[in-house]
């Protein structure tokens, strides 16, 4: 929780991703740069988990992939474990893989649908431990009861186990490294209500066995809060708001978050609050616009906010939010 | 109750279902249990089974040398003796369809076996290496703007009239369509979250390919190879027709076909049977992909023809 | 609230089977609920409850063969559903009864602006012309709240976001006034802001036009705020059937107790999440007896026996579980 005194075990700071793409316009394509991560900065501490939030399109997705290096970045940095990663090639990425680990959303694309679960769970041990191959079988069968499979799983293939299931299996993969970060990519959303609360529980109880720390990825905010330490808002390739969870839901300070919370439908009829309703849609990031991005929904939208892009500022709570509203009521 | 497997309740399927399950480790039993309702597979692999038993016991089954010369039985009708009749040396004719099978089959396996490692290997590149795929697949667009048939008989004539010349013609002729489907798979399977899990892990990319995409492209790719095989055979017989495949008096079921154009009023039975032969051939093998493309994905919609 | 009156929609003993690979699966089996005039109903359940199914097959578009439907009585205004032609069955979609679905990408036509969608609709079932239709077109988009909807009628779906889209999809079903809308999963594809939009634009739309609307969801928020009575399916078959308050507020099947309970709530912190164990039974395994008495922590002998009726406590309300029974018998 001192995030002064530990070096933390993430750091990235101003991360930006573009891609390119083909536009048909007329008679010629002309190329185009969608900016799907705009200049993110944030650490994770040791054992912490950092939700990370935003609608489809915000370039959460994107970050995980930064982080992982599934993805070369246009500019930033990123710290992991105290080693500038940003540029390593991949036999240099290859060593540090083992401690960063990655967990996907959809358990059918996951899974190899050839390879048994003791192959798809001994894959990175046969890379990374191949000197020590016949340990692998008692290794594998721990690891497949650690995420609660039973060892005679060890030999069936995907299609035979639920969904549920088959992210076990996916835990038990990224675990096999015995990595310190997972990144979990709405790694419970395609999961239905009562399987999401077994994965959940699973992940937690991991988290504490193994002190391992999640950047968890998820459009879910109910789930982000209740799996998280700290959250971190996305909107349109930026962080617009990053605090405590209890701080966050209990005083969000941007007007994007504030939308965000109150359009969570709660499941307790009679419970529901002010609901702010957004109007229009997302902006495309081809072309985002000018200044702050939220701005053309925004309903505290001034003038300032079409010229100048705010930064994100600490609050007193040692919170960060990116909104000139909040500066000038705080003055 | 324990039944003896080859006792009659569990008959032929039973008996498909133990070679699948205990010899050929087919350990995905959704896709045996497929397979044992699909009938047009079954189907196929009778028939293909039953040429492929034909080419394998030629030797038996063919009493008459196939190139024994009975000037005295020449044009003899379907008989008892000569069960497809004689040709205009006497020759007997089931012998020589017989052996026609083993040839004819050797050819379709070698061109299956030759372009489905070419376009593995071209496709893979292509599909995973987006740097090659324009340079590659332009080539095999190029080879594919032929009739197939026009460019193996162009490839054939000038390599010169051999058996392992039109193996080489056909290969190049259908490795484009092998290339494309592997491609194409290669494609879906790089974008899947196992490559991307197994990048995490560290993974080189000849381990990617070799675990992880390779095996995923083997399922489309078979099934294209069957039809490849049915269009190898007849490909092989217009080329044996036409004098520039296997040398004569080497049966094929081309060359049967093409000397007996000749009396086709008189003795129809010299190119008739090669012909049937051909048929079946055929008709078991287009069975057999259809089948399989059935069985081994459901979704699967690879192109044919 | 229960009045005498013939209820809209009347559903009676509805089973729908289908037919695979020479196995005969019951996705929905023997389910029974009626539904007012201008009512909201929800039917809540996670994959594999059938709660799909048994909108396509009120609409009886379930193709046959693979699938069957049998029903005592589904019967909408008193006519009966089952016996009806395929040409009447056409009048009745549409007109009084319509659909909307959770993809609204693939239920528009890619090659046809949104404008000739709609007037194609709207043509099928009035006698208007094409200019008429045209204006009508045009309001209703003005009705759905789509901006400036004279310049979105020569759009094609490619060029709207998904919100619009399903705004798009909303103006379609509602184009003949119908009596009844079925709305399957209509914000599952659509991000938290977009869903409170859309279901506040539905919401509003049921009152103003006084429609019936079953709305289909997994998700428990969503039955809360939108919804009057709720159905809860699980594997099948109706587990319970409540008043939005009442369910919430004292669940009766232990199913809907612990789906309640496994949901992260929003506006509470929670150590651990309860999670039911195991997984929904395979539609070619069901279990005799309660098909929820493998997972279910109060399930007895007889639960794993026999499988229990729907016990009715009050007009509204009613559930599927032994327990009840045990209440009522005095000992």
């Amino acid at each position: 929780m001192t995030s002064e005194t530990n070096t933390p075990l993430l750091e990235i700071s101003d991360l930006v991703k573009h891609f390119t793409v083909r536009r048909r316009g007329g008679l010629w394509t002309s190329t185009a740069t969608v900016k799907a991560v705009d200049g993110v900065s944030l650490n994770i501490d040791n054992g912490e988990t950092l939700g990370l939030v935003g609608e489809s399109g915000c370039g959460k997705s994107t970050v995980g992939k930064l982080i992982m290096r599934l993805s070369s970045l246009t500019g930033g940095r990123i710290v992991f474990d105290g080693r500038d990663v940003s540029h390593l090639g991949r036999s240099e990425m290859r060593p540090i893989r083992r401690e960063m680990q990655m967990i996907f959303q959809d358990p059918v694309s996951a899974l190899n649908p050839r390879m048994s679960v003791e192959e798809i769970v001994g894959e990175p041990l046969a890379i990374h431990d191949s000197r020590n191959h016949r340990e692998h079988g008692a290794k594998i069968r721990k690891l497949l009861s650690t995420v609660g499979l039973a060892n005679s799983h060890a030999h069936r293939f995907p299609h035979e186990f639920s969904g549920g299931q088959r992210q076990r299996i996916g835990i038990a993969r990224a675990l096999a490294t015995q990595p310190k970060l997972i990144v979990c990519d709405e790694a419970v959303s395609a999961l239905d209500v009562s399987i999401q609360a077994q994965i959940i529980n699973l992940l937690q109880d991991l988290q504490e066995e193994f002190r391992l720390t999640y950047l968890f990825i998820s459009h879910d905010l109910s789930v982000v809060r209740h799996i998280s330490d700290r959250i971190a808002v996305m909107y349109l390739g930026r962080i617009v708001e990053i605090a405590e969870k209890k701080t966050l839901f209990a005083k969000p300070l941007h007007p994007y978050t504030q939308a965000l919370l109150s359009s969570v439908p709660i499941p307790r009829p009679g419970a529901r609050k002010e609901r702010i309703v957004l109007a229009g849609d997302v902006p495309s990031p081809i072309n985002p616009p000018s200044g702050c991005s939220f701005r053309t929904r925004c309903v505290k939208a001034m003038d300032v906010c079409a010229k100048i892009a705010p930064r994100l500022q600490h609050t007193p709570t040692g919170d960060l939010v990116s909104c000139h509203a909040v500066e000038l009521s705080k003055q | 109750m324990e039944r003896h497997p080859f006792s009659t309740p569990i008959g032929w399927r039973g008996l498909f279902r133990i070679i699948s399950e205990r010899f050929l480790k087919l350990r995905n039993s959704r896709v045996a249990r497929r397979a044992l309702r699909n009938s047009l597979l079954l189907t196929g692999i009778g028939l293909f089974t039953f040429v492929v038993l034909l080419g394998i016991f030629a030797d038996f089954l063919a009493i008459t040398p196939y190139d024994e010369v009975q000037m005295r039985h020449r044009f003899e009708p379907p008989s008892a003796a000569f069960p497809f009749g004689t040709d205009n040396f006497g020759r007997d004719i089931f012998s020589r369809v017989v052996y026609g099978a083993r040839i004819s089959l050797q050819i379709g396996l070698s061109v299956v076996v030759l372009s489905g490692i070419s376009g593995v290997i071209f496709g893979t590149l292509a599909g995973y290496f987006p740097r090659l795929d324009n340079v590659i697949m332009r080539v095999m667009d190029a080879l594919l703007a032929f009739p197939e048939i026009i460019l193996a008989i162009a490839i054939a004539a000038t390599l010169g009239p051999s058996t392992a010349n039109a193996i080489i013609a056909l290969a190049v002729v259908y490795t484009p369509r092998t290339a494309r489907v592997v491609r194409a798979s290669v494609l879906v399977i790089r974008q899947m979250d196992y490559v991307t899990a197994a990048i995490c892990a560290g993974a080189t990319d000849m381990r990617i390919l070799r675990r992880h995409v390779f095996p995923n492209t083997m399922a489309p790719l078979v099934v294209q190879l069957t039809f490849i095989f049915a269009y190898a055979v007849i490909a092989e017989a217009v080329l044996s027709f036409l004098g520039i495949g296997a040398v004569p008096p080497t049966p094929t079921w081309g060359n049967i076909i093409a000397e007996g154009r000749n009396y086709i009023r008189e003795a129809t039975w010299i190119s008739l049977f090669p012909g049937l032969a051909i048929g079946i051939t055929v008709l078991g093998l287009n069975l057999l992909g259809d089948g399989l493309r059935d069985v081994l994905d459901p979704r699967m919609k690879v192109r044919h023809g | 609230m229960a009045s005498p009156v013939i209820p809209l929609l009347e559903v009676r003993d509805l089973s729908v089977h289908f037919r695979t690979e020479g196995q005969k699966v019951t996705a929905v089996d023997r389910i029974s609920f009626d539904l007012a005039e201008g009512e909201v109903l929800g039917i809540v359940g996670e994959s594999g409850s059938g709660k799909s199914t048994v909108a396509l097959a009120l609409m009886q578009l379930i193709a046959t063969p693979p699938g069957s439907i049998d029903a005592e009585r589904l019967s909408f205004k008193g006519k009966d559903l089952m016996s009806m032609s395929d040409r009447e069955m056409r009048a009745v979609r549409g007109n009084e009864i319509s659909m909307i679905f959770q993809e609204p990408m693939s239920s528009l036509n890619p090659v046809f602006t949104i404008g000739n969608q709609l007037v194609e609709t709207i043509c099928e079932h009035e006698p208007l012309t094409k200019r008429q239709a045209f204006a009508k077109a045009v309001d209703l988009l003005r009705l759905v709240g789509i901006p400036d909807p004279e310049a979105r009628v020569t759009d094609y779906p490619h060029h709207l976001s998904g919100g619009m889209r399903q705004r798009v999809m909303i103006a379609m079903a509602l184009a003949c006034a119908p009596k009844l809308l079925l709305a399957d999963e209509p914000t599952t594809a659509l991000d938290v802001t977009i869903q409170a939009q859309v279901l506040e634009l539905l919401q509003h739309l049921q009152g103003e036009l006084d429609m019936a609307v079953v709305l289909i969801t997994h998700d428990l928020g969503v039955v809360a705020e939108y919804t009057h009575r709720v159905v809860v399916m699980y594997a099948g078959r109706i587990v319970e059937e409540a008043p939005v308050a009442d369910l919430f507020a004292a669940p009766q099947h232990p199913y809907t107790e612990l789906l309640l309970k496994s949901m992260p709530p929003l506006d509470e912190d929670l150590h651990r999440l309860l999670a039911i164990p195991g997984s929904v039974p395979s539609p070619t395994e069901m279990p005799t007896g309660c098909r929820f008495a493998p997972r279910c922590p109060y399930a007895q002998n007889i639960c794993r026996e026999t499988e229990p009726a729907m016990i009715r406590e009050s007009p509204a309300r009613a559930a599927a579980c032994w327990r009840l029974v045990d209440y009522k018998v005095p000992a």
